[in-house]
């Protein structure tokens, strides 16, 4: 939900859980929650560290 | 068809030499298209990518978190004995050295995993060497049987077995099996298995498949870097995860990517493969096969774990020890390979949430086995 799934399709969790309306409801309620978050759209990271122009590939070191 | 037989299909030669000469289009190509083919996977390998490494990296890791959620599964590898027949040139297991030889007993197989689920491990990888007398079906059987009731989830990474043994596996108690090929290369691979069992190159390469004929839900490949030309080694091991996704749609399949470690008795890596290239194959694999798994070993550096981390990596080992009996009593035995990442299972866990994933000890329960 977070990163914006239009949908959860649950079968088995719910099926053998000891009680599965109540288990249905779990799932109902966690999905309108991430939802609602979602929707809401939670606040960018405050961060006092600079940005690095290579994010991902910088730990590999200038050696190219 | 089999894979050997699939495998006659591919253009091995055009993708080598992609991989080393594909100029900017090629993989600006590669980067416009939803869905590479292997040719665009050739292309994000060569030379010409490097100046786009980023761009190709923030993909890798995009495509990675949609499928896999900010996740890691953390392993843990239980060597059960290294008694060996085999003749692996890189391996300290190979039956000529003289290190000394144990095998776990049942009971102290279950205190290993003792150890380990304590520290809070669910997922469990069975290592032994290849001796079919010593490390029978049989005992393993034995071993996974008394292993199922507490760990929720086992793979074995054991001698290539046929199809009824792995049926046989399966119902006690494995989820996956693990085998790396080691080499493609051919030629390669005749000479640093210069005798044994495992000389059948063609044999190893269809373990895979035997396996999940089987039912193994998880089938995990591989090949030690360091051996042959690592473009090689990339263009066959993607070209093979492919077939085994396509083929096998129920089970999850893993690829890693061992790089060759300093080990007693073995040989250096001829062909050694490099930070930057090790990276750009991973981000690589993951634009091509959006679901693999990436499984990344304790063989690695720990600031090197934990940057490669977000390209694409969904599975890591921690605290592995490397010898039969390691975890009960660290340091007696021979090991097969020195561990470069020495933290703890719990300071693994710590560096990964630091980069904002989630450790998964635990993703799957016998009770949801259909």
């Amino acid at each position: 939900m977070e990163l914006g799934a239009d949908a959860v399709l649950v079968n088995t969790a719910i099926a053998i859980a000891r009680d599965p309306i109540a288990m249905a409801e779990g799932f109902r309620l966690g999905v309108a929650a991430g939802r609602a978050a979602y929707v809401a759209g939670a606040a960018a990271p405050r961060t006092e560290a600079a940005a690095a122009s290579s994010p991902l590939t910088g730990f590999l070191g200038g050696d190219r | 068809v089999s894979f050997l037989e699939q495998l006659r299909l591919v253009p091995l030669e055009e993708l080598l030499e992609l991989t080393r000469d594909a100029d900017d289009w090629a993989v600006e190509q590669a980067l416009a298209v939803e869905s590479p083919d292997l040719h665009d996977f050739a292309a994000l390998l060569s030379p010409a990518a490097d100046a786009r490494l980023e761009e190709i990296a923030e993909r890798a890791h995009r495509l990675t978190v949609q499928r896999f959620g900010r996740t890691v599964q953390l392993y843990a590898p239980l060597y059960v004995s290294n008694e060996c027949l085999e003749s692996c040139t890189y391996c300290s297991f190979a039956r000529k050295n003289p290190v000394e030889r144990r095998t776990l007993t049942v009971a102290e197989a279950v205190a290993e995993a003792g150890l380990l689920t304590e520290q809070g491990f669910r997922h469990l990888l069975i290592v032994a060497g290849e001796h079919p007398r010593l490390v029978s079906a049989d005992y393993l059987a034995q071993i996974l049987a008394a292993l199922q009731p507490q760990v929720p989830s086992l793979s074995l990474e054991v001698q290539p077995q046929r199809t009824h043994v792995y049926e046989r596996w399966v119902a006690a108690g494995a989820e996956g099996l693990v085998v790396y090929q080691e080499t493609y290369d051919r030629d390669v691979y005749a000479a640093v298995h210069p005798a044994g069992k495992k000389r059948n190159y063609d044999w190893r390469l269809a373990t895979a498949e035997r396996a999940g004929e089987a039912g193994m839900k998880r089938l995990g490949i591989g090949a030690l870097l360091g051996l042959a030309d690592w473009r090689l080694e990339a263009v066959h091991l993607a070209a093979h995860a492919r077939y085994l996704i396509r083929r096998y749609w129920k089970a999850f399949v893993t690829v890693s990517l061992p790089r060759l470690r300093p080990a007693a008795f073995a040989i250096d890596p001829p062909h050694p493969v490099a930070d930057r290239d090790f990276a750009k194959l991973v981000c690589a694999i993951r634009l091509l096969l959006p679901d693999v798994g990436i499984v990344l070993s304790t063989r690695e550096s720990p600031g090197f774990r934990d940057g490669v981390l977000p390209l694409g990596v969904t599975q890591m080992s921690a605290g592995s020890r490397t010898e039969p009996g390691g975890y009960s009593h660290p340091d007696e035995t021979e090991k097969q390979f020195a561990v470069e990442d020495l933290r703890s299972p719990a300071e693994v866990s710590r560096a990964i949430r630091d980069r904002g994933y989630d450790p998964v000890w635990k993703d799957w329960e016998g009770v949801l086995n259909g």
